[in-house]
């Protein structure tokens, strides 16, 4: 009597789950963050320094900052971040104005240095991206669907040509203001110095490739591209 | 004419985008979202170390993570000098926050800390407030010398705050997903996978010969030979016995005829078993009967003999005093046929002459009546039959 009621018991048991696992099941996701998570990757940069500039080091932030986030620019996102980092003899703090265009990254530093003033950027590709990443499955509670659920968590994301040609428009458009805008003022003041406007460029083709290497970060885990957006 | 052909395409093609569906593969952004609020409280509590470092009376470097950076971190180093400037006492610690969406507590925390080169992690935690950083901040600044197990230090100022790290720390909150319910009719599947399972291994195994019961307690053991039937009496089943006799099968309190004794007890059948050299190890509780005079509980075994054998019966406990007898019932009525000799200790024994063949009872009691716990109890043969 036992074994056919434990054998009758174990198929009742196998369809349900049969039943269940064939069931539609979709996915409820909690989407991703305005903003990619930062894994950059150098490209290329340019930086100057101004003599007898430095007193003006709010004048020429406030020209270029009107023409980064001017009302006729719209293209590339524009803020200024507060960044921390351990120096020679004790913690530094600095703002830096970030333009962003899609995978492109652009840091502009604008520091005085006694009565000079250091003028800088330097463009960076980002490589982070976000991938979904599953938590559970199981019954929806606000549905009553089946459902997966889902999060993300940040990777790597190789670049392409339409990367690099992003970026190299954020670098050049960034670097046309900054030019227009220390030529004028150096025009203003006569300052007799010959700024060098020519831009450093970085290694192109290890842009691509970077997605092979680990990235920075000592707990950067590197994985397959997944493109989820 | 013409323009009513050359609109009517166009018509078409407006209500087809109209009603296009978009179903892109790309993840919605979302405005307020877990990792953003992740950031925010990196920066409450970057201030809040900080601020508290400051009242402890330190002056140590406190750095944060990036933006965008996640996880998003916070640190703080110290290095405390001591006895002069060459040297220092140094401690560290690194809180690293995880966005957990859809979860009961949407933040994870993990602390990783170093003082004076021990060093330890913590992590699952599911808050790190004032208090925490302040308790840490103290360990680690403040308190001079290190304890010995400085991680249990930290555990304990921690353990408030963990989540279940081990399905057994039912004490601690488990970090379950919010957004789903139990799927019952899949649990239900399983529930019923298993038992049919375990049902069909078991008969299967049952047939092929049963379990070893490992001679332990079976509240229907036996003697092989002790198949006996006497018709009109009741009659006890075993999975082993076609049918055994009771005797009697009155529920009358009757009083006993020993002489030695003025013990009253039940006269109901005995359902255990006894066989012969072999341990059996059972209990007395409060849920068995008691004698109704002294109140002291007692379990009846039931052993068929034949008439000339010798056995002895000893009983064994260390959580009782215990209290062996043997007889019979006999038209309803108690009869006493062995006692063991006089004297209270851990081993109760006595040995018997059976005149008879038919079944006989022993009776494993404790002597007080607060008497409960394990006892052994083991019949050997001594010869004869």
């Amino acid at each position: 009597m036992m074994i056919p009621l434990g054998i009758l018991l174990a198929f009742a048991g196998l369809a349900g789950l049969v039943v269940t696992g064939r069931a539609r099941r979709l996915v409820r996701s909690a989407g991703k963050p305005l903003a990619e998570p930062r894994i950059p990757f150098f490209l290329d940069a340019w930086q100057t320094v101004i003599f007898g500039a430095g007193v003006d080091e709010s004048l020429i932030r406030d020209r270029l900052m009107a023409l980064f986030t001017g009302a006729h620019q719209q293209r590339f996102a524009c803020a200024v971040e507060r960044i921390w980092r351990w120096g020679l003899d004790g913690k530094t703090e600095r703002e830096q104005i970030v333009l962003r265009y899609r995978r492109g990254i652009v840091f502009a530093q604008i520091y005085s240095y006694g009565s000079d003033l250091y003028v800088g950027w330097d463009a960076r590709m980002n490589l982070g991206t976000w991938i979904e990443k599953p938590i559970a499955s199981g019954i929806d509670r606000e549905t009553g669907e089946r459902v997966q659920v889902m999060t993300v968590e940040r990777a790597v994301q190789p670049t392409t040509e339409y990367d690099l040609v992003d970026v190299n428009c954020l670098l050049e458009w960034t670097h046309a203001q900054v030019t227009q805008v220390l030529r004028r003022y150096v025009r203003e003041r006569e300052i007799d110095q010959e700024i060098d406007f020519t831009i450093i460029r970085g290694d192109r083709q290890r842009a691509t490739g970077q997605e092979e290497k680990r990235p920075d970060g000592p707990d950067e885990r590197s994985r397959r591209f997944r493109r989820t957006a | 004419m013409d323009s009513t052909t050359t609109a009517s395409p166009a018509h078409s093609s407006t209500e087809a985008a109209a009603t296009l569906v978009d179903a892109r593969p790309i993840l919605r952004r979302t405005e307020d979202n877990v990792w953003d609020r992740a950031e925010q409280l990196r920066s409450q509590l970057y201030r809040l170390i900080e601020d508290t470092c400051r009242n402890l009376g330190f002056e140590a470097l406190v750095l944060q993570s990036d933006p965008y950076i996640h996880p998003a971190w916070v640190k703080v180093e110290s290095w405390k000098p001591e006895r002069g400037g060459a040297l220092t006492a140094r401690s560290s610690m690194s809180v690293t926050i995880t966005a957990m969406p859809y979860h009961l507590y949407e933040f994870v925390y993990r602390v990783d800390w170093a003082k004076q080169g021990r060093q330890g992690v913590t992590d699952h935690l599911h808050a790190f407030r004032e208090h925490e950083v302040t308790q840490m901040l103290r360990f680690l600044l403040k308190d001079p010398d290190v304890p010995l197990f400085g991680d249990g230090e930290a555990a304990r100022i921690l353990e408030n705050v963990q989540l279940r790290t081990e399905w057994w720390h039912i004490w601690k909150p488990r970090n379950r997903v919010m957004a789903l319910r139990r799927d019952r009719v899949r649990a239900g599947s399983g529930v019923l996978l298993a038992a049919g399972a375990f049902m069909t291994l078991g008969g299967l195994a049952s047939a092929a010969g049963g379990f070893d019961d490992g001679g332990g307690y079976d509240p229907l053991l036996y003697d092989t030979t002790a198949v006996v039937s006497v018709p009109g009496t009741d009659t006890v089943t075993s999975p082993f016995v076609d049918s055994v006799t009771v005797v009697p099968t009155t529920d009358s309190v009757v009083t006993t005829t020993s002489s030695d004794t003025t013990m009253a007890q039940a006269a109901t059948p005995a359902r255990l078993w006894l066989a012969a050299d072999q341990d059996f190890t059972a209990w007395l509780d409060a849920g068995d009967r008691a004698f109704t005079n002294t109140g002291a509980r007692y379990e009846d075994w039931s052993y068929y003999a034949s008439a000339g054998e010798r056995i002895a019966v000893t009983m064994r406990s260390t959580d009782f005093v215990p209290v062996v007898t043997l007889g019979q019932y006999v038209d309803g009525r108690w009869n006493e046929l062995a006692t063991p000799p006089g004297g209270a200790g851990p081993d109760s024994r006595l040995e018997f002459v059976v005149p008879a063949d038919g079944v006989y009872v022993i009776t494993a009691a404790s002597r007080l009546p607060e008497g409960t716990g394990s006892y052994t109890l083991r019949l050997d043969r001594l010869g004869g039959a």
